[in-house]
């Protein structure tokens, strides 16, 4: 294990994740204990992206840079750098930049279970990668998220959509197979609606997996 | 809205370095991770110096504001603003200094693999700052929120201890001594909290 690790927000690689900027502060460090990311945006532009947390997932963001307006429920709150924000579980929630370069951290965990990481801003992650052609990186990615949840069927199906976009029609079709072995019944309405899984439809055995 | 300036959360000064603690997780009953803020004059400590091998949490510092130089097991580090610190080595000794006017440092930790439990030394730091009768109510009305720990139970025993409560004091360093010998013995040794009971005959340590 490194002893410590020094890393300034700006040298880590953004992610673009549903029309936000992405900082995997947790995937880049390997940090354990909660999630933590950040998300960077210039004036006018969406830092958190508009989403509500399971019950049980509690969120703190904090301002580091720049000023952000947030939209908790149905109140919006200024927030200048140094600024905490908390959102109780099923809130829903969004921020926006009120000035260049505003980054804001986000920490969560669920309340009573140990964290664990792998799941969407590891998704988002591999994404990236294979956008930028670097298609070994983002197998690598998925494979841990895999690894450490084997049980839940996201992130099997997440490595069929990838394979599917990377143009891997065989690997994609055998994830789908896992993912429905996994959870039959939660992976239908994806399979049935899921652009990415669009390369694929033509295919028997997708035909078959959908029967 | 739950949305608070770290300059506008409650300031409570720890130990004799100018540390001024910041409670986040507390202020918002935060369950699932730990995450306070710290402020502190330029030259002050704005991370206190210690391990965490009791707690074996791994944390992350985020120098959110101003500048700090973090030594990390004897190695000075620069850590200008945007700067995070992340130590995954519970045993790694650690601590900050404010190097610029308005440091702001935000620390977030936990036990790897472990459903968090918030971390004992909050209910002592801020007993620390009231008379130690109210420190004692405090610490007893709050304790259920933590796990059961000897350094509770301990700084309990001092409180209780510089409150006259000799009975109350001897109760708790004894609980104490049963749960973690080999620290409270430690932390007996140098504490002028337990003066007053330490000639006791009931006293559960040997003397150092």
């Amino acid at each position: 294990m490194t002893a410590y690790n020094v890393v300034s927000l700006d040298e880590i690689e953004r992610v673009e994740y549903l029309g936000s900027n992405l900082i995997p502060v947790r995937y880049t460090l390997g940090f354990r204990p909660a999630g933590t990311n950040a998300w960077f945006a210039d004036t006018g532009g969406q830092l958190v992206p508009p989403h509500e947390e399971d019950a049980g997932s509690e969120e703190l963001y904090v301002v580091v840079r720049g000023r952000a307006k947030f939209t908790v429920g149905a109140e919006t709150g200024d927030a200048p750098k140094g600024t905490v924000v908390y959102v109780p579980p099923e809130v829903h929630r969004t921020a926006v930049a009120e000035e260049d370069g505003t980054v804001v951290l986000a920490v969560g965990g669920r309340i009573g279970e140990p964290f664990r990481g792998g799941a969407w801003d590891s998704f988002a992650i591999a994404d990236a990668h294979r956008r930028a052609g670097r298609t070994e990186e983002g197998r690598e990615v998925l494979r841990q998220a895999r690894d450490e949840h084997p049980e839940r069927m996201a992130p099997v199906y997440n490595s069929a959509c990838w394979e599917a976009l990377a143009g891997n029609t065989d690997e994609a079709i055998e994830y789908l197979r896992q993912a429905v072995e996994i959870d039959a019944k939660g992976v239908r309405p994806y399979l049935e609606e899921d652009t990415d899984l669009d390369p694929l439809r033509d295919d028997p055995r997708f035909q078959e997996l959908l029967a | 809205m739950n949305i608070v300036h770290v300059d506008e959360l409650e300031l409570i000064t720890v130990g004799d370095h100018g540390l001024q603690w910041r409670p986040i997780r507390s202020r918002f009953g935060i369950r699932s991770f730990g995450t306070n803020a710290y402020t502190a004059d330029v030259g002050d400590e704005i991370v206190e110096e210690h391990s965490e091998t009791g707690q074996g949490h791994e944390e992350m510092y985020v120098v959110i504001t101003g500048r700090a130089t973090f030594t990390l097991d004897g190695d000075d580090v620069d850590a200008p603003a945007g700067t995070i610190v992340h130590l995954p080595d519970p045993s790694v000794r650690r601590k900050a200094v404010a190097e610029a006017p308005e440091t702001r440092v935000l620390a977030v930790g936990g036990k790897p693999g472990e459903a968090f439990r918030p971390s004992p030394w909050e209910l002592g730091f801020r007993g620390a700052r009231m008379k130690p009768g109210e420190a004692v109510e405090y610490i007893e009305q709050h304790m259920h929120e933590y796990p059961d720990a000897a350094e509770t139970h301990f700084n309990l025993a001092c409180f209780k201890a510089l409150s006259g409560d000799a009975d109350g004091a001897i109760a708790e360093l004894t609980r104490a001594q049963e749960m973690d010998p080999e620290h409270v013995r430690r932390w007996a040794a140098n504490d002028s909290d337990l003066d007053s009971i330490r000639n006791d005959t009931r006293y559960p340590l040997e003397a150092t």
